[in-house]
């Protein structure tokens, strides 16, 4: 009955993917195997998100609630919380809720057993695969797919993984049924969505708010808009993309009106840049991340991330970026990689050089200052 | 090669991971010791290589760990919030240099200055609690969180409904 009701209210995956959630839950409950998992993604990786930890720490019987119902409603008899490591509270909170989980009728009538694992900071551990790699002790790299986790997840076995909100939504759902979830959103983004504003917003802190709700709505009604002048914002973390601060008024908040524009909703962690904040310090410190955490699977993502770090570390006045070099680099990056960190990249780069083109500019050769600029335009 | 260590894993209960297993044993003293990989190897039937080409990759097990109590966050928020230098500054008066690592984001976005220490998150407004750790129990602060009326994440604590549970297990049945 949870399927149907789950097809009814037309979830998607709050992730960033936006993958609808009863796919993942009919595959995986569709699948033979002697042992089926659930596995709440809560690697909350992406800087500017932490809606999954106020849902850990403030609503950790809803996160369980979720996991349980999948759970029942694919035959999984466990289930695991990934947890950061960066989240000691939600650690803690989350292995008493389970605690007092297993004093309840729920448990005794289902048996269903759930475990807490804490990472141990990698942010890769976020991209699904790479965290099934990672409870098993393997190097937490990204896997092939296919075959996808509902068929051969952890351990081998069809496994659910779905994220925190994700799974927090399902009581809701099962109480109020899927059509009163359906009927909140845009029709295709269903629902209610999580977003986290950063210290830079007059009232930061984590928002519910409707699905298709105008951006510029959130920025200026419900979070008083900005304690100072800001060019842009960073939406859905270092993939999502950098967001010219006048492009905030053409969008809402969904998933689509995102994709169109050639951004990505990702896990709704909203940070805004200052003005006074230059763009070249803001990319070295998102090439540094990126190099820093790439997993080293794809050589082009091993081996790009480093090259592009030290391209942007050692460029100045004197010593001007190739625009060119960097243009086939990000290319190659975002064509040669499994997962999504380096299509991020490019967005990134694409979307920083529209916000302040003259500062960009100063770093080029000399009669070369638009050198790297049609392409990067291409890619819009 | 990986469905054979798939396979090996899979042995253990599931509350006894072998990444869980990494994780206890690094609480002592922040990393793994050849010593420790080489047991953990032998008692999982894994080649000690696959275990140190496992740990080192992450940033709380890996040999630059040893002997960090104490970190700041690096994230982009903090980043931003120029506050990353006060936090490190502060830090710096509890613990020695040594002793202090990065992390990549605390969720202390909506401050800034995020930091972790002794088992718990700070911010450059909740510092007082980690000037006295010892002698004041650390309170838990709720996140800020605006809701609509309507609201899926309303209730504090939820009590898992039977209801629900019944109908699910109806369809299995």
């Amino acid at each position: 009955m949870i399927v149907q009701e789950l097809e009814r209210s037309g979830l998607r995956g709050r992730g960033g993917a936006g993958f609808p959630f009863v796919m993942k839950l009919k595959a995986c409950a569709d699948m033979p195997g002697e042992k089926k998992y659930i596995v709440c993604n809560a690697d909350e990786g992406d800087p500017g998100a932490f809606s999954d930890r106020y849902l850990l720490e403030d609503q950790p019987h809803r996160v369980l609630g979720g996991m349980l119902l999948a759970a029942l409603a694919c035959g999984a008899r466990h289930g695991f919380l990934y947890i950061r490591a960066e989240y000691p509270e939600a650690i803690e909170l989350m292995t008493a809720a389970i605690a007092q989980y297993r004093t309840t009728l729920a448990y005794r009538q289902s048996s269903v057993e759930f475990h807490v694992i804490r990472g141990a900071g990698a942010y890769v551990c976020g991209e699904e695969t790479a965290l099934l790699n990672s409870i098993e002790g393997l190097r937490p790299e990204v896997r092939v797919r296919p075959p996808y986790p509902a068929q051969e997840g952890l351990f081998g076995m069809p496994t659910l993984l779905s994220n925190v909100e994700t799974f927090a939504a399902l009581p809701w759902i099962a109480e109020n049924g899927g059509e009163s979830f359906a009927a909140i959103g845009n029709g295709v983004s269903t629902g209610s969505k999580l977003i986290s504003l950063d210290h830079s917003f007059n009232r930061p802190g984590v928002y519910e708010v409707d699905m298709g709700l105008p951006l510029d709505r959130l920025i200026s009604d419900l979070a008083g808009g900005f304690r100072y002048p800001v060019k842009g914002l960073q939406v859905g973390g270092p993939l999502g993309g950098v967001l010219p601060i006048d492009k905030s008024a053409e969008l809402t908040i969904d998933f689509e009106s995102f994709e169109q524009a050639g951004f990505l909703l990702g896990h709704a962690g909203i940070i805004a840049i200052p003005k006074s904040f230059p763009m070249i310090e803001f990319l070295r410190h998102l090439f540094d991340y990126m190099a820093d955490e790439s997993c080293g699977k794809c050589v082009p993502c091993r081996i790009g991330t480093r090259k592009g770090s030290d391209m942007l570390n050692q460029a100045s006045p004197k010593q001007p970026l190739d625009g060119r070099l960097l243009s086939d680099l990000l290319e190659t990056l975002a064509l040669g990689s499994l997962c999504a960190l380096e299509e991020g990249c490019r967005y990134r780069y694409e979307i920083s050089w529209s916000i302040s083109p003259m500062r960009w500019s100063c770093l080029l050769p000399r009669g070369r200052s638009n050198a790297g600029l049609p392409r990067l335009y291409q890619w819009r | 090669m990986s469905k054979n260590i798939r396979a090996l894993s899979a042995r253990s209960p599931e509350g006894k991971t072998l990444f869980a297993e990494y994780g206890l044993i690094a609480d002592k003293h922040g990393t793994l010791s050849s010593d420790e990989i080489q047991k953990i190897a032998e008692k999982r039937l894994i080649a000690p290589g696959v275990i140190q080409g496992s740990h080192s990759f992450y940033d709380f097990l890996r040999e630059t760990n040893r002997g960090k109590r104490a970190y700041r966050c690096k994230g982009t928020a903090c980043r931003l919030s120029q506050k990353t230098q006060p936090a490190h500054a502060d830090l710096a008066a509890h613990y020695s240099a040594s002793e202090i690592g990065e992390m990549a984001c605390v969720g202390r976005c909506y401050r800034g200055g995020g930091m972790m220490a002794e088992g718990k998150t700070f911010d450059c407004e909740t510092l007082a609690d980690l000037k006295n750790p010892h002698s004041k129990p650390h309170k838990r602060e709720h996140l800020p969180f605006s809701r609509q009326p309507l609201s899926m994440f309303l209730a504090r604590s939820l009590v898992i409904s039977t209801p629900s549970i019944n109908r699910c297990r109806s369809k299995q049945a």
